[in-house]
C-alpha cells in the first residue's frame, strides 16, 4: 500500500487473482482504486473479447477456405479453356483436309474392286480360250475353212465337168 | 504434483467404471470438438502464422491421442491440451525460428483485426475510438513481450488458466509464473500509462 492507495504491484496481484480481488476491502472504501483498477480490468477483458473473436475469424479462414475463392478459380478454369479453345481450334480446322481424305478412303476400295471384277473377266476370258480347241482369234478362219470344205467338193465338181 | 482441477460443465469427464485404460481422449472426435478452437487460439497467438497454428493444433490432438495412456486425470483435459500445444511450439520455433519471425504480420492477429472486432459497436464513436487506441497500445505491448511472458500473459487473461495450471503448461514453478506475470502487466500498464498522458496533452 503506498500511503492511502494500492500500489501497481498489488492492483496487479488483484488483477491475476479473484479470490484476492473479493478479499480485498481497500477495493470497496477507494474510489480510486476501485476506478483504476476497473479500468485496467475492463481494457483486459476488451481485450480478451477482440483477440477470442478475432482467432475465431482466423480459424473459420483457416479450415474452411472462404467461397470467394471459387469464384476466381473457376473463372481462371473458364479463361483457360477458352484460351485451349482459340489454341486447338485453328489446329484442329487445319487438319480437316485429313479427315476428307479418311472420308474418301472407301473410293480406292471401290476402284480395286472394279479391277478385281476385270480381272476376273480376264481370267475367265483366258480360260475360255485354253478350254476351247481353237483360239479365239483363229475362229474367223476355222469358219472360212469350213465354209469352204462345205462349197468345195461343188465347185471342184463344177471344175472337173 | 499438480493439483486436479474442476472441469468446467459441457466438458468431458473421466469415465468412472474402473478401468484406467479408458481416458477421455479415447472420443477424441469429442476432445478435438470442444478444445479446437482454444488450442488454435493460443497457437495463433503465440506462433503468429494461421496456416502454422492449424498444422500445430491438429499436432496437438494427434499426439494427445497417441499419448492417452499417460494421462492420469491430475490436471484438465485443458491444461494437457495446452501442456501439449506448448511443447510442439517449443519445437517449432526452436527449428524455425528465422521463419517464425519472418512470416508475423502476415496471417496473424493485428491490432487492426482487434480493433474491428471490439465488442459494444453501440458505444459513441468518441468512446470507441478511444477504446481502438487503448487495445491498440496494449496489443503493441503484448507483441513486444518475450515468449514466455507472452504465453503466460495470453494464457491468463485470455484462456483464464488458473496459476497454477499456466505453471503446469509451462514447466515452471508457480512463483516464476507470477514473476513473468508481473513484469508482463507492469510492461503493460507503462505502456497504457503513456497512452494516456499522450490524450492529456492533446
Amino acid at each position: 500500500m503506498n500511503g492511502n492507495h494500492l500500489t501497481s504491484e498489488e492492483m496487479d496481484a488483484l488483477l491475476m487473482d479473484a479470490e484476492a480481488r473479493e478479499r480485498s476491502q481497500h477495493l470497496r472504501v477507494c474510489g480510486a482504486c476501485a476506478e483504476e483498477f476497473e479500468s485496467l480490468q475492463a481494457a483486459v477483458s476488451e481485450l480478451r473479447a477482440a483477440v477470442i473473436a478475432s482467432a475465431e475469424k482466423h480459424r473459420r479462414v483457416a479450415v474452411m477456405p472462404a467461397p470467394a475463392h471459387r469464384t476466381p478459380r473457376a473463372m481462371w478454369s473458364l479463361v483457360a479453356a477458352a484460351m485451349l479453345l482459340c489454341v486447338a481450334g485453328p489446329v484442329v480446322l487445319h487438319h480437316s483436309p485429313a479427315h476428307v481424305a479418311v472420308v474418301q478412303m472407301p473410293k480406292p476400295e471401290a476402284e480395286v474392286a472394279v479391277s478385281e471384277a476385270s480381272d476376273a473377266q480376264l481370267m475367265s476370258d483366258i480360260q475360255q480360250d485354253l478350254s476351247s480347241s481353237v483360239p479365239q482369234e483363229m475362229l474367223p478362219l476355222t469358219a472360212k475353212d469350213a465354209s469352204a470344205s462345205a462349197t468345195g467338193p461343188t465347185s471342184s465338181s463344177k471344175e472337173n465337168e | 504434483m499438480m493439483p486436479q482441477q474442476s472441469l468446467q460443465s459441457g466438458e468431458l469427464t473421466l469415465a468412472e467404471n474402473g478401468s484406467e485404460s479408458v481416458t477421455p481422449f479415447d472420443d477424441i472426435a469429442a476432445v478435438h470438438a470442444l478444445y479446437e478452437e482454444r488450442i488454435f487460439r493460443f497457437l495463433l497467438l503465440s506462433v503468429r502464422d494461421r496456416d502454422v497454428a492449424l498444422t500445430l493444433t491438429q499436432d496437438t490432438f494427434l499426439n494427445a491421442w497417441r499419448t492417452r495412456a499417460n494421462f492420469r486425470g491430475e490436471c484438465s483435459i485443458a491444461t494437457w491440451l495446452m501442456y501439449i500445444a506448448m511443447n510442439l511450439l517449443r519445437s517449432h520455433t526452436r527449428t524455425e525460428s528465422f521463419r517464425f519471425w519472418k512470416r508475423v504480420g502476415d496471417t496473424a492477429v493485428s491490432a487492426d483485426d482487434l480493433k474491428s472486432q471490439l465488442p459494444h459497436p453501440e458505444r459513441s464513436a468518441e468512446s470507441r475510438l478511444m477504446a481502438q487506441q487503448e487495445l491498440e497500445q496494449i496489443w503493441q505491448k503484448v507483441e513486444k513481450l518475450s515468449r514466455p511472458q507472452r504465453a503466460i500473459f495470453l494464457l491468463r487473461f485470455v484462456e483464464e488458466a488458473e496459476l497454477a495450471e499456466i505453471a503446469r503448461v509451462m514447466n515452471m514453478p508457480v512463483p516464476t509464473v507470477k514473476s513473468h506475470l508481473y513484469r508482463a502487466l507492469d510492461h503493460i500498464r507503462a505502456g497504457r500509462e503513456t497512452g494516456s498522458r499522450k490524450k492529456e496533452r492533446r
